[in-house]
Formats: structure tokens, C-alpha cells, sequence
């Protein structure tokens, strides 16, 4: 190629797919991406059949009415928790290795217009995470439901309207939520650690702290923070909690969420020297 | 082309760069030197994008690099060899990048084979040596087949083949019409391959000059002369066009006539000479004069006594003068 010696107005512009494959191709080439995926699958499957197990064994100590209450859906899904904490692991990591090892100066060299890398990264883990979170979702289910089965405790099936609603939908809507704080965390404290403590701590905050404050408080604030939303959107069953959002209003405020991060991220990566 | 206009960068208190303004031209290969510390690198950061300038402004080809179409492809850099994931392969860490530039993928493979990496390009570059990093660096910046290039220390770390190699990909780019700006604070290496040096201490630009000029400014080359015999020979080199300053150990320095004639001279009037010694300003030398007010921490720990804003030529002139050996 012989070089121009002046600017070449005719150069095409790099379209911002470029930055899309390349982000998808870093993805896919750490190990630890694959690593982590597997491991969510394990973990959240593992546990799952362990606490189905314990509820299947002591079954017919249950009072009638706990069994009348109990949701197979729900206790079938409590797994999915700790897979959804590795897909927060797994985006927290895959900015802040680049920071820790001085790539992102490679990255922000060839696409220097910032916003693009950032959406590119949040485009293709919030398509890893649907995807896995799906199947990571569904596996956990069919293995409590088994185990329900083996005991005879009450089962339900993914052709239900409601559990197909928590299962395969919700999923599909919410499984990006945390891995896109935890993008946006990791670029803002260039650390995976901090990225990763300050996304479980907006995850647990409702648990730890819902029953220490005020109903109103619960409704007013811890109602409104991401995790909470993500089950109002995700389980239609835990409408007679306190901190129950309609799920279209769950949707706004997820929304309202994802603009404020992306956008404080978007900002802050402009002002500041990489 | 590089332009920078009074190019500043401040972090807190410090000032990394102060006010430069050069300009970095097609065609040859432009020494970037300055000790450690002395805001070579920050000034190459300004240049593709990644910290912004305090004030001034920076350009490639008149364009800031953030709005450059097609970044790469107008400008490489090799910045930091070492700064990359370590888990890919040679071949996988050029796609990404020639993936996000919209290069095809061939033009990785024909990378891999100008800096001789081709064996090696399925191996993951954590294993690779210093050496092999510096190459896999200058393969990505080469990548985009950019008219400018930006090298931050390249041989750092090469083995005495690999800086040849280094020194002649450099000006064969130079010799292909591309704008090449080397780093380094090896100046024994600049002068095999620089045809212009930009200097920098603390910050300040305190040379622009051609190789040529740098090397030989101020009082220019000169020769020292010892001879039981210099009254007599005084005033037959003097009608020769020398001037003659008197040196230690009773020699004499004289410029303004060469070696050759002052030894014709001494002959034809049958004058003993115990030394003719012609002496060039090395570059090292030029160097060391010019920025030794300009490094940040001397070594005896006190601090710089007096900022370089002195005038270049004044301490060339007063720049002390190394040997050179008459085996030439």
C-alpha cells in the first residue's frame, strides 16, 4: 500500500459494526469467558437441586398452609442468583483486565471516539447474557422441577403462562440489567473488584436492609433500585410485596437506570485521560 | 504530518508538557528525545487521542485524531509493547484490532511477516519475550498502512539484530514518504537513524534541528593540536583561516581548517606535531549539554538549578567536545 502524504477526505469512515465484531471477538477469545458461562451453569443448577432437595425431604413437615403457599416456580430459581453474580464478574472483568493490563489504550487507539467502545462492550455482553441467561434459567428450572417431582412437592411446567412469564421472558428482559452496571462500574473505578462489590451491593441492598427501615422507605426508595425492578418484571407471584412494581413501571425505571450509567459512564470516559 | 501548536499538559501541579510547538514532516525519520520522565511519552498520547491537552492542540494531517475517519489508518503507534492481554494469540490480538479498524484480515497476516512474528502467530503473547512484544507493537502499528507513525521506544528490549532491523524498517518507511517519529533516550541509536532530532526536557522543547546542525552547532567541529613548535605554528594557520584557542595540557583547539591541511601545513614548514586530533559533537555529548538542566531528579538527589530556557546554541557552543578515535 503506498501511503498518502495528506489527509484523504475519501478514507471511509470506520462504521460502528467494526467496533461491535472487534468487542465480540475479545469476548470470545478470553478463556474465562467460556470458564465463567460454565460455571454460572453449574453453580446455579447445583444449587438450585440442593435447596429443591431440602425442600423435597422436608415436605411433609410443611404446615398445610406453607405447602399451600409454596411456588414452584420461584423456589425453583433461587439458583439463578449466584449464575446472574458471575455474569456480573464476567463484564466487570472484561473492561478492567483491559485497564489492568494497559490495553485499553490499544482500544481507545483504534476507536477513539469512546461512547462507541463503551456501547459496543455493553451490545455484545448484554447479547451473552440474554442467551446464557435463558438457558442457564431454564436448565435450573427443568432440574428444581425434577426434583420437586421426586418428592412429589408440586410442580409447575415452562408451558405455563406464569412460569414461562419468569422463566424465558423476564429473563430475556432483565439479564442484562447487572452485567451493564457492572460495564459501567468497571470503566468508572477501572477495577473489577470495585465494579463487582458495588453491583452486588445495589443487588442485596433491598435483602439486608428491607427489613430494618420503614415499610414507606421500602416502597418509597429500595423498590425502586435495579434488582428489585428486574424481579417485579421477572416474577409476576411477588405482587403482595411491599416493594412490588407494576411491571410496566419496572420497565421505565430499568430504563431510567440504564440511561443514567451508560450516560454518567459515556461522559466521564470523554472527560477523562485514559 | 504532525503538528503540534503550544501543546501543554498539566497534571495537578506538575507540568508534564510545556507549550510545544514542532512540526514532525513526511519523508524522514524525526528523533523524539528527551530523558526519562521528560513528557515524550505524553506528548505521544496527545498525538493519537488518549490525554488531552491542557492547552494547545495537537494534529495529524490538520485533523485532531478523535475525528479522524479512520484513525489507524492515518496514524500507528507504538506506545507500550508490554500493554496487552497476555491470554490471545499474536494473530488473535491483530484481528481484534484490524476487526475495529475494518482492515481485512489478510493485512494481519502480511504484518506478522514483515516484523517476522509468522512462526509465532498462534502463540499466546504472554510467553513472548520483550523482543517479541516491541514486534508484535510495531506490527500494529503497521497494521493500518498509516502515511504517519508513532514509535515510543522501539528498541527497547531487541537484541542487537533486531535494532538494526528496527533502525532499517524505519527509514525504509521514511524512504516510502511516511511521517516517522521515533522516542528514544538512546542517542547513540538516533544518530544511525534520524535525520532530524525534536529534544525535550521537563517538558520544554529545547532543540529542533537537523541531525547535521545538532551535531555539529555552535563552534562546530574542531581539532586539537599539540606541537613543541606552536609559535611557529600559530601564525601560518592562523593566515590559513584557523582560530586557535588554547586547550589543556598546552594544546590548542583550532577551527576553521581541517586535519588534513594542518598536518600539509606542518609539513611543508618541517613542524614536529604531537597530536592532531579532529573532534566531532557527538550526539550523546550535544545531548547530555542540552538537557542537563531539564532532568527532573538528578542523581546526587538535588533538584534541576536553573529551568532550560536557555538558548540552544549558546550551550552547544559551550559544549564540551568528545575524542574521536583517527581511525576513520
Amino acid at each position: 500500500m503506498t501511503p498518502s502524504r495528506t489527509f484523504d477526505a475519501s478514507k471511509p469512515a470506520i462504521p460502528f459494526t467494526a467496533t461491535l465484531v472487534s468487542e465480540w471477538a475479545k469476548l470470545v477469545t478470553v478463556r474465562s469467558t467460556w470458564f465463567t458461562l460454565a460455571l454460572s451453569l453449574f453453580v446455579s443448577t447445583g444449587i438450585t437441586a440442593l435447596l429443591s432437595w431440602a425442600t423435597g425431604w422436608s415436605w411433609n413437615d410443611w404446615s398445610a398452609s406453607d405447602q399451600a403457599e409454596f411456588d414452584p416456580i420461584l423456589n425453583s430459581l433461587a439458583g439463578s442468583m449466584f449464575g446472574a453474580i458471575l455474569f456480573v464478574v464476567l463484564s466487570g472483568n472484561l473492561v478492567a483486565t483491559e485497564y489492568a493490563s494497559g490495553m485499553i489504550r490499544q482500544t481507545m487507539t483504534v476507536t477513539p471516539r469512546r461512547g462507541r467502545v463503551l456501547l459496543a462492550k455493553v451490545l455484545v455482553v448484554s447479547a451473552v447474557a440474554i442467551v446464557a441467561g435463558i438457558i442457564v434459567n431454564v436448565a435450573t428450572f427443568l432440574v428444581g422441577q425434577a426434583v420437586f417431582a421426586a418428592f412429589d412437592v408440586p410442580t409447575a411446567s415452562l408451558s405455563d403462562g406464569d412460569a414461562f412469564r419468569s422463566v424465558v421472558l423476564g429473563m430475556a428482559v432483565t439479564s442484562p440489567v447487572l452485567p451493564i452496571l457492572g460495564i459501567c462500574t468497571a470503566f468508572l473505578f477501572r477495577s473489577a473488584a470495585i465494579a463487582i462489590t458495588g453491583v452486588l451491593a445495589i443487588i442485596f441492598m433491598p435483602s439486608f436492609f428491607g427489613p430494618l427501615i420503614p415499610q414507606r422507605w421500602q416502597e418509597d426508595v429500595l423498590a425502586f433500585l435495579p434488582g428489585n425492578a428486574s424481579n417485579s418484571i421477572a416474577t409476576g407471584n411477588l405482587s403482595d410485596s411491599s416493594m412490588y412494581l407494576d411491571p410496566s413501571l419496572a420497565a421505565v425505571v430499568l430504563a431510567v437506570w440504564m440511561v443514567v450509567f451508560i450516560g454518567g459512564t459515556h461522559i466521564m470516559l470523554n472527560l477523562r485521560d485514559v | 504530518m504532525i503538528s503540534a501548536r503550544g501543546l501543554t499538559k498539566r497534571y495537578g501541579d506538575t507540568l508534564a508538557v510545556d507549550d510545544l510547538s514542532f512540526e514532525v514532516r513526511p519523508g524522514i525519520v524525526t528523533g523524539f528525545l528527551g530523558p526519562n520522565g521528560s513528557g515524550k511519552s505524553t506528548t505521544m498520547r496527545m498525538m493519537v487521542g488518549l490525554n488531552t491537552p491542557s492547552a494547545g492542540a495537537v494534529t495529524v494531517h490538520g485533523r485532531a485524531y478523535r475525528y479522524l475517519p479512520a484513525p489507524i489508518q492515518e496514524i500507528g503507534a507504538l506506545l507500550d509493547a508490554k500493554a496487552i492481554q497476555t491470554h490471545r494469540t499474536a494473530r488473535q490480538h491483530l484481528r481484534w484490532i484490524a476487526q475495529a479498524a475494518g482492515i481485512p484480515g489478510q493485512r494481519v497476516e502480511e504484518v506478522l511477516e514483515t516484523v517476522g512474528l509468522a512462526d509465532v502467530a498462534g502463540k499466546k503473547v504472554g510467553g513472548f519475550s520483550l523482543g517479541m512484544s516491541q514486534r508484535l507493537g510495531i506490527a500494529t502499528a503497521l497494521l493500518g498502512a498509516p502515511p504517519v507513525l508513532l514509535f515510543d521506544e522501539p528498541v527497547n528490549g531487541l537484541d542487537p539484530e533486531g535494532i538494526v532491523w528496527v533502525r532499517t524498517l524505519m527509514r525504509r518507511l521514511a524512504a516510502e514518504g511516511r511521517t516517522v517519529l521515533v522516542s528514544s533516550h538512546l542517542m547513540s541509536e538516533m544518530q544511525e537513524t534520524a535525520d532530524h532530532v525534536l529534544v525535550i526536557g521537563r517538558g520544554r522543547l529545547i532543540a529542533d534541528a537537523t541531525m547535521a546542525s545538532f551535531t555539529t552547532r555552535g563552534s562546530g567541529d574542531d581539532v586539537r593540536v599539540a606541537s613543541p613548535e606552536l609559535d611557529a605554528l600559530a601564525p601560518f594557520l592562523q593566515s590559513a583561516g584557523g582560530a586557535i584557542a588554547p586547550d589543556h595540557d598546552g594544546g590548542v583547539l583550532v577551527t576553521g581548517v581541517n586535519a588534513a591541511r594542518i598536518g600539509e601545513i606542518a609539513a611543508i614548514h618541517r613542524i614536529t606535531l604531537h597530536e592532531l586530533t579532529p573532534r566531532r559533537a557527538s550526539l550523546e555529548t550535544a545531548f547530555m549539554e542540552l538537557t542537563r538542566d531539564s532532568v527532573e531528579y538528578r542523581a546526587d538527589g538535588s533538584g534541576p538549578d536553573s529551568p532550560a530556557i536557555e538558548d540552544t546554541s549558546r550551550i552547544l557552543a559551550g559544549q564540551q567536545k568528545e575524542k574521536e578515535t583517527i581511525n576513520i
